[in-house]
C-alpha cells in the first residue's frame, strides 16, 4: 500500500469521525478514546518491548527489534491523538461536571479534577515521546541505560494510562489489578504488531521467539483479567461487583466470552501446538486476532459503564479505527529508517570498539 | 559360556572417537546401536536417529485435564453432599471453586509429566545386562560405549567383535543376561 492510499483511509476515517462529532460529540470521543486505547497501544507497546530488547540480548531481537523500531517512531502520533480527547474532556468523563467531586475523599477530588488530569496526561505523553525519540536517537553504547531508566518511567505511565484513561470512566469503580491490565494490553499489542510485521517481511519457518513472547504476555493477562474477577466475586462489594455485572449481560456477556474465547483460549490452545508456532501464517492470523481484540477488550472495559451510548458507537469507532490505522500506516512509511543496527549480533559492536 | 549372547559393547577413550564409530556402525548398516557417554554427545541424536518424542506433551495435557476436572468433581460432590451456606454464596461457587481447580490442574500436569517421563524411559529399573559387563561403570565417569545389540540382521558375534575393534574400541566385551 502507498503513502497516498493510506492517507486516503485515514482522510476517509477522519471524516466520518468529523460526521460523528457534529451527529454525536459524546458518542464520537468515546468511540475515539476506545480505539486511541486499542490501537495506541501499538506504538506504546513497541516502545516497552523495544526498551527489553535493548536490554535482553538473544535471538528474538531478530524478529522483534526492527518492527518494534518501526511501532516507537510512532509514539509521537499516540501523542496528536489524544487532543481531541482532552479537548473534549468534558463530553467524556462523569467527573468533569459541577460537584460531582465534592462526595470524593480529599485525594480522589484533587486527582480526578479536570485541570491536573489535562497536564497529566501531557506529561504522560510528552515522557512517552522523549524516551521513545531517545532510544531511537541513542547510539548502541546508550541504548542500555536510556531503556533502563525508561522501562521503570513507562511501567508508570503505562498503568496509569488504562487508570486515568479508562478505569475513571466509571469513579466508582476501583481495581488495585487495573494498571496491569493496562500494561499487559499494551504488551499483547507491542507484541503481535512486531510478529505481524516481522512475519509478513520475512519467509520460512517461524521462530520460536514468535511463539515463546506471545504466550507468555497472553499467560500474564488471562492472570490478571482472572485475578481481578475472582478477587471482586469474593470480596462481593456492590460497586465493585456491579462493574462486572453491567459487563456481563445482554450483549456486553456476549461481548465478554467472544474476547476470552478468541483471544484467551483459542489463541492459547493454538499455541500449544508445535505446527502453529512454526507456521509463519498461523502465527500471523493469532498476532492480527490478538491486535483486533485490543479495540474488543477496551470497547468491552470502556463502554459498558457509560451513560448515554448507542448503536452509533460502533460505525464511529470503526472510522476511529480507519482514521488511526490509515494515518499510522502512512506515518510508519514516512519514519521507516533505512538502516537499523539493533539486529547486530553482541560480537560486531565489541569487535568494532577493539 | 552356555548363556545366550545379548550383543557387544566397545569401549572408547573419547567423545569423537565414540561419535565416529557409531556414524560408522550405521554406515555399515547395523542399526540396533546404542552409545553411553558421561554427558550428551552432540551430533549423537541425529546417528541415532532419535525421534523428537511428542508423548510427554500430550501425557502432560491429559494430567492437567485430570486434575481439573477431578477437583472440579470433588468439589461439586462435596457441596451436593454437604450443603454449607456462606453468606449466600451459590452453592456451586464456580470463581471460588476455579482457584483450587487451577492449583490441582497444576498439579496434575506435572505429576503426569514426571511419571510419565519416568515410564517412557523405563524406569525405575534397577536391573539392565549391561551392568553385568565389567567396564560399563566407566560409562558415567570417563569412557565412551557403542553397544551392538544380537538381535540387528547384521550382527555376528566374531565378525561384529572385530569390526567394533577396527573402529578403535579398546575393549570389546559380551554382554550376557
Amino acid at each position: 500500500m502507498t503513502r497516498d492510499r493510506a492517507l486516503l483511509i485515514g482522510i476517509i476515517g477522519l471524516v466520518g469521525c468529523a460526521a460523528g462529532l457534529v451527529l454525536a460529540p459524546r458518542q464520537a470521543l468515546i468511540a475515539w478514546l476506545v480505539c486511541w486505547l486499542g490501537w495506541g497501544s501499538i506504538p506504546i507497546g513497541a516502545l516497552a518491548l523495544l526498551m527489553l530488547v535493548a536490554l535482553i540480548p538473544g535471538s528474538w531481537r531478530r524478529l522483534y527489534a526492527q518492527p518494534l523500531v518501526l511501532g516507537t517512531t510512532l509514539v509521537p502520533l499516540v501523542a496528536i491523538a489524544m487532543i481531541p480527547l482532552l479537548v473534549g474532556v468534558e463530553l467524556i468523563y462523569p467527573w468533569t461536571a459541577n460537584g460531582a467531586t465534592a462526595g470524593y475523599a480529599a485525594f480522589k477530588a484533587v486527582w480526578l479534577s479536570t485541570g491536573f488530569f489535562v497536564v497529566r496526561t501531557v506529561v504522560y505523553l510528552l515522557a512517552l515521546t522523549l524516551i521513545a525519540w531517545a532510544l531511537l536517537a541513542a547510539s548502541p553504547r546508550m541504548r542500555g541505560p536510556i531503556a533502563a531508566a525508561g522501562v521503570i518511567a513507562y511501567a508508570l505511565i503505562g498503568s496509569l494510562i488504562g487508570i486515568d484513561f479508562a478505569e475513571s470512566t466509571q469513579p466508582e469503580f476501583h481495581s488495585s489489578i487495573y494498571g496491569l491490565l493496562a500494561l499487559t494490553n499494551q504488551w499483547l499489542a507491542g507484541i503481535s504488531f512486531a510478529i505481524l510485521l516481522g512475519l509478513w517481511s520475512s519467509d520460512g519457518k517461524a521462530p520460536l521467539a514468535a511463539a515463546g513472547v506471545l504466550v507468555t504476555a497472553l499467560l500474564m493477562w488471562g492472570y490478571m483479567h482472572a485475578m481481578q474477577y475472582i478477587v471482586i466475586w469474593a470480596g462481593d462489594i456492590p460497586a465493585e461487583a456491579r462493574w462486572y455485572i453491567e459487563r456481563g449481560r445482554d450483549d456486553w456477556g456476549a461481548l465478554a466470552w467472544l474476547l476470552y474465547g478468541l483471544q484467551g483460549l483459542v489463541t492459547f490452545a493454538a499455541l500449544l501446538s508445535p505446527t502453529v508456532r512454526a507456521s509463519r501464517r498461523a502465527m500471523m492470523a493469532l498476532a492480527g486476532l490478538t491486535l483486533v481484540m485490543r479495540v474488543i477488550e477496551n470497547a468491552w472495559l470502556v463502554l459498558p459503564g457509560m451513560a448515554g451510548i448507542g448503536w452509533p458507537v460502533a460505525p464511529l469507532m470503526v472510522a476511529a479505527s480507519l482514521a488511526m490505522l490509515g494515518f499510522g500506516w502512512a506515518g510508519a512509511l514516512a519514519l521507516r529508517r533505512r538502516e537499523e543496527t539493533w539486529n547486530e549480533p553482541e560480537w560486531v559492536g565489541k569487535a568494532r570498539s577493539v | 559360556m552356555a548363556d545366550r549372547l545379548l550383543g557387544l559393547i566397545g569401549e572408547f577413550g573419547s567423545e569423537e572417537t565414540l561419535l565416529e564409530a557409531a556414524k560408522q556402525a550405521k554406515a555399515e548398516g547395523f542399526r540396533c546401536i546404542d552409545a553411553f557417554s558421561p554427558f550428551p554427545v552432540e551430533g549423537m541424536a541425529e546417528v541415532l536417529c532419535l525421534e523428537r518424542d511428542h508423548r510427554i506433551g500430550w501425557i502432560t495435557i491429559i494430567g492437567g485435564l485430570v486434575g481439573f476436572f477431578g477437583m472440579l468433581a470433588v468439589q461439586l460432590f462435596v457441596n451436593v453432599d454437604y450443603p454449607v451456606e456462606v453468606g449466600g454464596r451459590p452453592l456451586f461457587a464456580w470463581p471460588a471453586f476455579f482457584v483450587v481447580d487451577f492449583e490441582i490442574m497444576i498439579l496434575g500436569a506435572v505429576t503426569f509429566a514426571v511419571a510419565g517421563m519416568l515410564i517412557i524411559n523405563r524406569l525405575p529399573k534397577l536391573y539392565h545386562p549391561l551392568f553385568g559387563t565389567p567396564r560399563f561403570g566407566l560409562a558415567s565417569a570417563d569412557r565412551f560405549f557403542l553397544y551392538i545389540d544380537a538381535s540387528d540382521p547384521r550382527f555376528d558375534a566374531e565378525r561384529t567383535r572385530g569390526f567394533l575393534g577396527s573402529l578403535g574400541a579398546w575393549t570389546v566385551e559380551a554382554v550376557l543376561p
